[in-house]
């Protein structure tokens, strides 16, 4: 249960196995069916998750009831909201389960012991902020300069296991566009393949 | 749709009510069908749980519910687990053991369980989910009153929050 996560640790960090015995201790193992929510608008985050298996995905809803997905979570990665997680204030972000999925989960204060007793994980967790921090900042620049097209492209060529794993509209309302639009890009790229 | 922008949505936990299919517990998981949990009703024998369950499910049908026959699978899909005092023996320990980490595990004991006296189960939990938040549930389906018991103050909180709407009069006791 705790291999994937042990492997992910030891590509960053060295940990002794008795110091990953105790981190083992603090994690809740939880599966959550697709379609279920890890986190819910207006609920405060308790945890953190490590995704051992399924695919995960992170949005919100505008006041017309539109879907924004702001990132995805795959074997191996993380996942959670962070301000509402350190904050405690109610999040208005959605985390659902787009596949079924397995999780290890901690709580903040589970988090906090974890760093305190193996401080070695404040350096996993660094790495771990600021690797979040690059990608959010890269989006965010991506958003604002690239074409539909182009997002989409980078999508593909960095993440083909998204596109293959999630619902065409869901990869259409994280690249900021609709369904349609989405297909006719699709259409186009396809065009020019078979040409070429 | 399940979402309604500007109301502040109650993330439904899922419950594990494992062992309970004794008729005499009926009462008690009735108190727990709402439409704020997800009651996942386990037992080795599906087929045995399954009347009950149907009977549940139409008298509470704003409540979910289902049946799951392994004890493994329904407590790792479980935020919290219920289990009766009488069910818990080595074999279902280690079934459980892996999934149950930092979860809130409620033992139920019957006051008036002449089979199985209380406080056996939840010795035997506590033993062997040392991770785990282990509760005991001591009560008389008969009596309003229930005395909760354990160590940990936010488990007890959130049980006793829990059951806030069940009818049950807690008296909570935190141990050492």
């Amino acid at each position: 249960m705790f291999e994937f996560l042990h492997q992910k640790i030891a590509q960053t960090i060295s940990i002794t196995e008795s110091e990953f015995d105790f981190c083992k201790t603090l994690f809740q193992p939880k599966k959550l069916r697709k379609k279920r929510f890890l986190l819910e608008e207006g609920e405060v985050c308790k945890y953190t998750a490590f995704v051992e298996k399924g695919l995960l995905r992170t949005y919100s809803i505008n006041e017309k009831g539109n879907e924004h997905t702001l990132q995805f979570a795959l074997e191996g990665w993380w996942t959670s909201d962070l301000y509402s997680f350190f904050t405690h204030d109610p999040s208005s972000l959605n985390i659902e389960a787009l596949e079924d999925s397995e999780l290890l989960l901690i709580t903040q204060p589970s988090w906090e012991l974890l760093l305190e007793k193996i401080p070695a994980f404040e350096r996993y967790f660094r790495i771990l902020i600021q690797n979040n921090l690059i990608a959010t900042q890269k989006r965010l620049i991506c958003s604002l300069s690239e074409t539909a097209e182009e997002k989409y492209n980078k999508l593909l060529q960095h993440f083909p296991d998204i596109i293959q794993r999630v619902p065409q509209h869901i990869i259409a309302s994280y690249i900021g566009i609709s369904r349609e639009t989405l297909s006719r890009i699709r259409g186009q790229m396809a065009g020019r393949k078979q040409t070429h | 749709m399940h979402y309604q922008k500007g109301k502040l949505m109650a993330l439904k936990e899922t419950i594990a009510c494992v062992g309970l299919e004794n008729e005499i517990y009926a009462g008690f998981i009735q108190k727990l069908a709402n439409e704020k949990y997800r009651l996942l009703l386990v037992s080795e024998n599906e087929q045995q749980l399954f009347p009950y369950s149907k009977s549940l499910s139409a008298a509470f049908p704003d409540a979910h519910i289902e049946t799951i026959a392994c004890a493994k699978e329904g407590c790792w899909e479980a935020d919290i687990i219920l289990i009766a005092g009488e069910a818990v023996n080595a074999t279902l320990i280690l079934k459980i053991s892996a999934v149950a980490t930092q979860k809130i595990v409620v033992c139920l004991s019957l006051r008036a369980h002449d089979a199985f006296p209380a406080g056996e189960g939840v010795q035997l939990l506590q033993k062997s989910l040392p991770y785990a938040k282990v509760l005991e549930l001591l009560f008389d389906p008969s009596v309003p009153e229930a005395i909760l018991s354990g160590k940990d103050a936010e488990a007890l909180a959130a049980i006793e929050e829990l059951l806030k709407n069940s009818g049950l009069r807690i008296r909570q006791i935190r141990t050492e």
